[in-house]
């Protein structure tokens, strides 16, 4: 489904390998989701889920095989796309001597876009940390600190929503907020989580399973 | 809040882009002047090491005197503007804000400064042989 009129986004992956020196992470990954679809990748500790989702996000590349995002019959370069990422991962750290709104503010500008305080304000309402947004990031608890990744991930409503282990320091409103977010991407385009948790399972509607333990 | 970025005006998103990390490096220094600091440092020492050589008279006004210490001065303001540029960086990495930056659409550019006189022209970025801009999205 697709609310935007435009043609469906399709993110296709064919025969994907990720190799660090001589060890392999996976090989030969294949397959295939579209607008309205979310895919959760699932696996034990060190079997490449981040590795695989920061693929999908563009900020590595596979050592074999293709990943091609495609609107309608038209395959999209890596720079159109990328405006059109949110990411919200445990290693994506934001500036700890800025505000939560200025955060937000050096994003939105990065981004090219023209949003108001105002309307930055109500995206940090909408992730509970209305009231929170001039104490400086380094004052945040972790939970804290994920609702403003949240609020950097969707602040250029996003076409393709990557989420690494979305809920790992939420309380159950979080994972409520989670969950509010996952629906509504569906009207806007597709979300990938890589997760083990058997809660977040239920949110894809597909499971890739990649890789084997750490030995 | 639309990601709709009109192709045509590369040149307004980069600086736009460019603004916005400019602000943002100098309200984080302003707040933890690490660089001022080391940036101020290395501008006394230079100015100390300078006068020992020169003497509490300084030099004579003949004109070569004065272009030798207008270079000096330069070469002191280049070395102290990379110094702190350096630890820009550095501090970037160290902190893991590097991805927040990287998917940040046309601030990717201002990363590679050597890219900007073509895209202010209106032209791509030169395409890279190995790990370069477009060949993932990073």
């Amino acid at each position: 489904m697709n609310v935007t009129g435009a043609a469906p986004l399709r993110l296709v992956w064919h025969n994907v390998a990720k190799t660090y020196g001589s060890r392999p992470v996976w090989q030969h990954l294949a397959g295939e989701i579209q607008s309205g679809e979310v895919l959760v990748i699932s696996g034990p500790n060190g079997s490449g889920k981040s590795t695989l989702l920061r693929l999908f996000g563009g900020l590595e590349q596979p050592t074999v095989g293709t990943i091609e995002y495609i609107r309608g019959a038209q395959p999209l370069t890596p720079r159109a796309m990328r405006p059109q990422i949110g990411l919200v991962a445990p290693e994506m750290m934001m500036y700890r001597e800025l505000t939560a709104l200025e955060n937000l503010q050096f994003v939105a500008a990065a981004r090219g876009l023209g949003c108001s305080t105002a309307a930055l304000l109500e995206q940090l309402a909408a992730v509970g940390l209305a009231g929170r947004t001039s104490e400086p990031v380094s004052s945040y608890s972790s939970g804290m600190l994920l609702r403003l990744k949240y609020a950097l991930a969707l602040v250029h409503q996003p076409t393709v929503l990557l989420l690494d282990e979305p809920t790992a320091m939420f309380d159950e409103a979080g994972r409520a907020l989670v969950d509010t977010i996952i629906t509504a991407q569906r009207q806007r385009g597709l979300t990938i989580l890589a997760t083990n948790d058997q809660r977040e399972l239920a949110w894809g509607d597909f499971v890739l399973k990649v890789g084997s333990a750490l030995q | 809040m639309s990601n709709d970025r009109p192709a045509s005006q590369p040149s307004r998103a980069l600086w736009s882009a460019a603004w916005a990390v400019a602000r943002k490096d100098v309200r984080i220094e302003l707040r933890t002047r690490y660089a001022l600091n080391s940036m101020l440092l290395f501008a006394v020492t230079t100015a100390v090491m300078v006068s020992f050589r020169l003497g509490p008279l300084g030099v004579s006004r003949d004109s070569r005197a004065v272009s030798t210490l207008a270079v000096l001065l330069w070469v002191a303001i280049f070395f102290a503007a990379m110094n702190g540029l350096s630890r820009t960086f550095v501090r970037e990495e160290e902190t893991r804000t590097v991805a927040l930056r990287r998917l940040g659409g046309a601030a990717q550019e201002v990363d590679h400064l050597p890219a900007i006189p073509r895209v202010v022209r209106g032209g791509r970025p030169r395409r890279r042989e190995r790990g370069g801009c477009d060949c993932c999205f990073g």
